[in-house]
């Protein structure tokens, strides 16, 4: 008996360790990357060959990079403009989305459609299409359609969050009671002052879920913004600006390297932050839909 | 239509519109593209070429050779993503750690922070030889460096394990949520009962997480497959085209090359994979059976 638990005990040991020291190298591993872009931007190092290790454990801090990227022409645009920019694309597309994926839930949920399984089916086709892979032949029609701008942008951004929200939005509205409805509507409400006013205030979770992964998908995408927007840098998105600043559309041209850092550290700690505020809701959203009841 | 069901189609119909006029519209006209030679000389004037660009596409064997590369990066990245999830939840899911929470906070960073701009940073980590990765971390692990330039191999380990960065907090995080709600009195019981740690994994953990497992494997193979930004930013496809997939290779033909009818024949073959993948995935994982 004794030498059973002194064998537990060590192995007991031996698997907490490996568990730290995993667990440690992988937490090194998650926060390098973040720590090193944190830290560049804080530095005076203008490109990469002249960032060192002292970088990454400065003496100093140095705001430059921020000043520079707030007021600095850049290609004729500036890192404000662009973000205003943003702004403006990406609190439309979820205002859009809101509406458009509540309306579609409630449909869904309540009313009485014919073929509802198969339309569901054939929408639902829909959320696996990312925006790059009809991006070719969005640009083409919309070429066409004289929407290569902020409409046809919001457009294309809206369908791919709202089917998949809707579907979310069902399920929250299967669960609140239809009497609910129809005690407002013999009180003289119509049917969709009543969804407005009841629904979308019982569904306030899945409203919030829709408009912050509409503001993410708009604020984030690129290749649908790059190939609309390109040619007129006074459109640009932050997005297409930050790939600017990193270098990557025209080596020769782009700003000092620990700008782009400042730019990362600007577009991404605000929506880290809001991701995490928010994950417990994602992860709630993500388990239901594998199937993991909590 | 009595009054009702009009209604009822009012309240559909926004969805239905966009959906014809984003997808099927657009994947249907680029069918008709792919048969013209619309580029950048011939944008407006452009006349039917029958199927040159799919003889071009088949022929000269970029088919085969991104099939085989969209392959590797799917089943390269799922494999190791899927892996470091699963191993890192069956760590975290040990009663007796301390510190859980601190960890599983400091894990879920990758996967909070936005990914193009992770994406960006990594670009600059890899370049060789100034980037960090190559400048400080591999030569202090005594590890070659990698040049996604010039190999191959090195841009897929460059690929995938920026990939496995972005990725492996939401196999995590959903494998994790997916333990916790396996009741802990199953493994007292067992325990009890004398089964070994191995004996519990194989006979509880494993078969009450096979759901969760199918569904995410399922789901995020079709993801992945579709995943444009990683390939797009840190090789841009190369060296040459040996690391371009289908949906990267479309872009760049319109968007860097401009060659618009090529490219529309390229949409129109990872469309036929979309829907395909996307029809597997509704019929084996049965996700609309729980809503209907």
């Amino acid at each position: 008996m004794k030498g059973l638990s002194l064998k537990y005990k060590l192995f007991k040991i031996l698997r907490l360790g490996i568990s730290y020291i995993v667990l440690i190298i992988m937490a090194i591993f998650s926060v390098f990357p973040l720590y090193y872009v944190f830290m560049t931007s804080f530095s005076n190092a203008p490109n990469l060959i002249s960032l060192g290790v002292s970088d990454l454990f400065p003496k100093h801090i140095y705001f430059i990079a921020y000043k520079e990227l707030l007021t600095t022409n850049l290609y004729g645009g500036s890192f404000p403009l662009w973000v205003r920019n943003s702004l403006i694309l990406a609190g439309s597309t979820a205002v859009i989305s809101v509406l458009l994926a509540l309306i579609t839930g409630y449909a869904l949920s309540r009313l009485d459609i014919p073929a509802k399984k198969t339309l569901a089916t054939f929408i639902y086709i829909v959320t696996f299409f990312p925006y790059t892979a009809t991006a070719v032949p969005l640009y083409l029609l919309f070429a066409k359609m004289h929407l290569l701008n902020y409409m046809g942008l919001i457009l294309a951004y809206t369908p791919g969050t709202s089917i998949f929200a809707a579907f979310i939005a069902k399920l929250s509205i299967d669960s609140i009671p239809p009497s609910y409805e129809e005690i407002a509507m013999i009180d003289g409400l119509s049917r969709f002052q009543a969804f407005l006013r009841i629904i979308m205030r019982l569904a306030l979770p899945v409203v919030a879920l829709t408009a912050l992964l509409g503001f993410d998908g708009a604020y984030l995408d690129f290749a649908l913004a790059y190939s609309f927007l390109l040619p007129n840098v006074k459109q640009w998105t932050a997005t297409i600006g930050l790939y600017y600043l990193a270098g990557l559309l025209n080596p020769a041209s782009a700003p000092a390297y620990n700008i782009f850092a400042a730019g990362s550290v600007l577009m991404g700690i605000p929506l880290m932050i809001l991701f995490i505020v928010s994950q417990r809701m994602m992860t709630r959203a993500y388990s239901n839909l594998a199937g993991v009841k909590q | 239509m009595d009054k009702e069901k009009l209604y009822s189609f009012f309240y559909i119909l926004p969805i239905i519109l966009v959906t014809l006029l984003l997808f099927i519209f657009p994947v249907i006209y680029s069918l008709y593209i792919s048969f013209t030679n619309m580029g950048l000389l011939h944008f407006f004037h452009y006349s039917y070429v029958g199927l040159r660009n799919y003889i071009i596409i088949f022929k000269y064997g970029y088919f085969l050779q991104l099939l085989e590369n969209t392959i590797i990066w799917t089943v390269g990245s799922l494999v190791t993503m899927m892996g470091l999830g699963f191993a890192l939840a069956l760590i975290l899911n040990q009663s007796d750690l301390k510190g859980r929470s601190i960890f599983y906070a400091i894990l879920i960073l990758p996967w909070a922070f936005p990914g193009f701009i992770s994406l960006l940073i990594w670009q600059g980590l890899w370049v060789d030889p100034y980037g960090m990765m190559n400048k400080l971390i591999l030569p202090m692990l005594h590890l070659p460096t990698i040049n996604s330039l010039t190999s191959t191999t090195d841009a897929w380990v460059e690929l995938i394990l920026t990939n496995d960065w972005l990725s492996f907090p939401y196999f995590m995080v959903v494998f994790y949520s997916a333990l916790q709600s396996i009741p802990r009195e199953l493994y007292d019981i067992a325990e009890l009962d004398g089964a070994n740690i191995f004996a519990r994994f194989m006979r509880i953990t494993l078969p009450s997480l096979k759901k969760t497992i199918a569904f995410v494997f399922i789901t995020s193979f079709v993801f992945t497959w579709n995943n444009f930004y990683p390939i797009y930013v840190l090789t841009g496809g190369g060296p040459g085209i040996s690391t371009e997939t289908f949906i990267v290779y479309a872009y760049q033909e319109a968007f860097s090359y401009s060659n618009f009818s090529l490219a529309a024949a390229w949409s129109v073959i990872s469309s036929i994979f979309v829907i395909v993948l996307a029809i597997i995935v509704i019929k084996y994982t049965r996700i609309l059976d729980t809503y209907f």
